[in-house]
């Protein structure tokens, strides 16, 4: 059963309904701050986040463990981990930073528990498909110029499309800290990039 | 930023979304979700005659055939009784298990302590165990209590943390008494992983490792907090109060035994009575002499920590009052800004102490007359309780400080809970980043050039050129330094080695003269014998 038939299946989804199910941007912070509330109970809520956020965990995950598989389970644990919550403040909170956050620690739990695997390159896992295998292997081959700080960031503000202010706020740093370590990273990214293409 | 910068950025940072999206695409394990999520209470199976061991699959377990199932268990049986018993690794097993089982037990732990620090070099300190639990990164840098809150007052620890000269090893007992200490008291013990054995120590004793200040917290300090008048702010613009303080560690884990020289940079930002801490901690890892970037060390490597019933005594969650928070960036940890300046109350040349207790100074107006003006100081702050960790200890103030409204001082407030605070003054003559290098002493140093050096040379690529230039310059600053002082230091340290080497000749003949001495007493005892 996909997420997809999941979600559709649902009884009592009826202001889900007209949501687009390839969105993958976050909704409005009230939306999203609703349905981790009511994603302990519903099943809808949580199908519906985890089709906003499915690819944005995903991301942190990989820049952190760099492994697809761990990456897959991250995702799996980190809504697991989401549908537990008993107090979240929809007022205060924002969800999606919240969700990112669980996502984090998640991936660094993970990558903390297989780190001797993680660490030997023949074990990375890159997943099945021939695609997979190939967008793998090139993000890991680029990411890997930067240290791990970067490499997050750059994921946080690239793919899960977060503010400075978020990020910081996610990893704890200061806002100027997050611009400088970006910048860096981008400025070797391109650099680094720039040399693979013109090898290739 | 260019635009042409900003365009390329774009266009990468869509590139890099659609190549990770592309990834995340088939990423499909919502059912595993949605199953760990909810389990059976949203599943309806009445009319589907599933079984609950065809529940399984839907977790993803695989259900096995029944044949497949009993050869599995006759398979096994057969390993159990006939196989591993006689392997290595059983018979390894076998003692660890029963290692572990002796080591646990509250008894065997107590008595293992009690030889333990009989024969050792160690440390003791005394304190309360609320204090202990609070403040566990001002006492055991990467350990926290091993016990829980108690509700029963008057509880206390007491640590053992075996030592080579003053600096500190990983191997530490912990013990939780009542009252006053006495082998009666005692509720609780507890063991690191960590065992030196005796040969290690002496090996380490002759390597001279040595506390050494270290100028990474303040670089740090520099980077995340900025100057507002009295203040130090940070992002938000809140007041805080921060601090550091460094030293060594010999840590072993496993059969591998690293020096690791840390800097542990906290700040609050409240009422220090009731504000909690965030923290970090930078480390340098030395094994064998060599920087080892890759070491990760174990933190609360705690082994065991039993009660009197031989029940665990580690607590359920920690009561800690620091939260760690990403305070050391990637940055260069010898970038030191102007807009803050350090004091160290505890290293007697910059500040004086003064009273005690409450917040008041007496001022002598005449002769006669004392005036007790209540006052706020300038900065409170809980300091270690190790003498060594203490005197590091370095409190930070903005450079656009202003005087003290009766006294050109500033003045800080600093301690621990249990012995009490101190007021320091320190005049506001303060230390610019140069001026941070030219108060080290000959080992800090060295240490500070062998850290640049190894940034330099082996982790060059990750700074830019201006940082290059700046970290040769701080270089070539120190190393002028290290000149100045090598003539009488090197001098010194090389004396001493020497001195030690010889005591330890010495030490060796007089113990092999006493071993001659008395078997030459037995054999003429046993030549008695035989006469007789």
């Amino acid at each position: 059963m996909t997420a997809d038939t999941n979600f559709s299946a649902g009884g009592d989804g009826i202001i889900f309904a007209t949501l687009s199910q390839n969105s993958r941007t976050a909704g409005p912070i009230g939306e999203v701050n609703q349905l981790i509330i009511e994603c302990s109970t519903s099943k809808e809520s949580l199908c519906r986040l985890y089709e906003m956020f499915k690819d944005n965990v995903f991301a942190v995950a990989f820049s952190i463990t760099a492994d697809y598989h761990l990456s897959e389970d991250c995702v799996t644990e980190t809504f697991v981990r989401l549908s537990q919550v008993k107090k979240f403040s929809h007022t205060k909170g924002d969800g999606k930073g919240f969700i990112l956050t669980i996502a984090r620690n998640v991936a660094l739990e993970l990558r903390r528990r297989y780190k001797r695997e993680i660490t030997d390159d023949v074990i990375l896992n890159y997943g099945e498909t021939e695609q997979t295998v190939e967008d793998s292997i090139y993000i890991n081959q680029l990411l890997r110029y930067l240290n791990d700080k970067q490499r997050q960031i750059v994921v946080l503000k690239c793919c899960a499309e977060l503010t400075f202010k978020e990020i910081a706020k996610i990893m704890r740093a200061p806002e100027t800290t997050i611009k400088s370590r970006y910048k860096r990273a981008i400025t070797i990214l391109q650099e680094k990039a720039g040399v693979t293409s013109e090898k290739e | 930023m260019k635009k042409n910068d900003l365009i390329e950025n774009q266009e990468f940072e869509k590139m890099l979304k659609e190549k990770m999206n592309g990834l995340s695409a088939n990423v499909d394990c919502f059912d595993k979700i949605a199953a760990r999520a909810f389990p059976d209470k949203s599943e309806d199976f009445s009319d589907s005659e599933l079984t609950v061991n065809e529940l399984e699959n839907i977790t993803g377990k695989h259900r096995r055939l029944p044949v497949l199932k009993w050869v599995s268990v006759a398979a096994a049986l057969v390993l159990v009784a006939g196989v591993l018993p006689k392997t290595i690794m059983m018979s390894n097993l076998k003692q660890r298990l029963m290692h572990k089982q002796d080591k646990t037990t509250y008894r065997e732990l107590l008595s293992e302590i009690k030889s333990e620090t009989e024969n050792g070099s160690y440390t003791i300190l005394d304190l309360p165990l609320d204090e202990y639990i609070a403040n566990d990164v001002l006492i055991t840098p990467f350990y926290s209590c091993p016990f829980g809150s108690s509700s029963k007052n008057n509880m206390n620890v007491r640590l053992y943390i075996r030592t080579v000269g003053d600096v500190w090893t990983n191997q530490i007992y912990a013990v939780e008494y009542s009252g006053e200490y006495s082998e009666s008291s005692i509720v609780a013990t507890a063991s690191s992983k960590a065992d030196f054995s005796d040969k290690e120590i002496e090996k380490l004793t002759n390597e001279q490792i040595k506390n050494v200040s270290s100028t990474a917290g303040m670089a740090a300090a520099s980077e995340l907090f900025s100057a507002d008048g009295n203040n130090l702010i940070d992002e938000n613009g809140d007041a805080v109060t921060a601090a550091d303080f460094s030293g060594t560690v010999i840590y072993k884990s496993g059969d591998d035994i690293c020096t690791v020289y840390f800097d542990t940079l906290y700040y609050h930002n409240g009422a220090m009575e009731n504000g909690s801490y965030y923290y970090d901690t930078h480390t340098d890892c030395y094994v064998d002499g060599v920087l080892d970037a890759s070491y990760i060390i174990p933190e609360n490597d705690w082994k065991c920590s039993v009660n009197l019933n031989n029940n665990d005594a580690f607590p359920g969650s920690s009561g800690s009052a620091f939260e760690r928070a990403e305070l050391f960036s990637d940055a260069n940890p010898f970038m030191i800004s102007d807009n803050i300046f350090r004091i160290e109350p505890f290293a007697k040349s910059y500040a004086e102490q003064m009273l005690t207790d409450d917040k008041k100074l007496d001022l002598f107006l005449t002769r006669q007359t004392v005036s007790s003006i209540p006052f706020e100081p300038t900065a409170e702050i809980s300091v270690p309780e190790y003498e060594a960790f203490q005197k590091t200890t370095s409190v930070f103030f903005p450079t656009t400080i202003q005087k003290h409204e009766y006294l050109d001082d500033i003045i800080i407030m600093a301690g621990t809970q249990h012995k009490g605070y101190t007021l320091f003054y320190a005049n506001q003559d303060f230390k610019t980043s140069d001026d941070v290098y030219s108060e080290m002493g000959f080992d800090d140093l060295r240490y500070q050039a062998q850290i640049l050096e190894a940034m330099i040379n082996i982790h060059g690529s990750q700074f830019t050129d201006d940082q290059l230039i700046d970290m040769k310059k701080q270089l070539s600053r120190i190393n002028s330094l290290i000149i100045k002082y090598s003539d009488y230091e090197r001098t010194s340290a090389e004396n001493q080695a020497e001195m030690q080497a010889e005591e330890i000749q010495r030490q060796a003949e007089s113990d092999e003269q006493q071993r001659i001495k008395a078997e030459k007493t037995t054999n003429h005892k046993s030549d008695q014998t035989v006469t007789r």
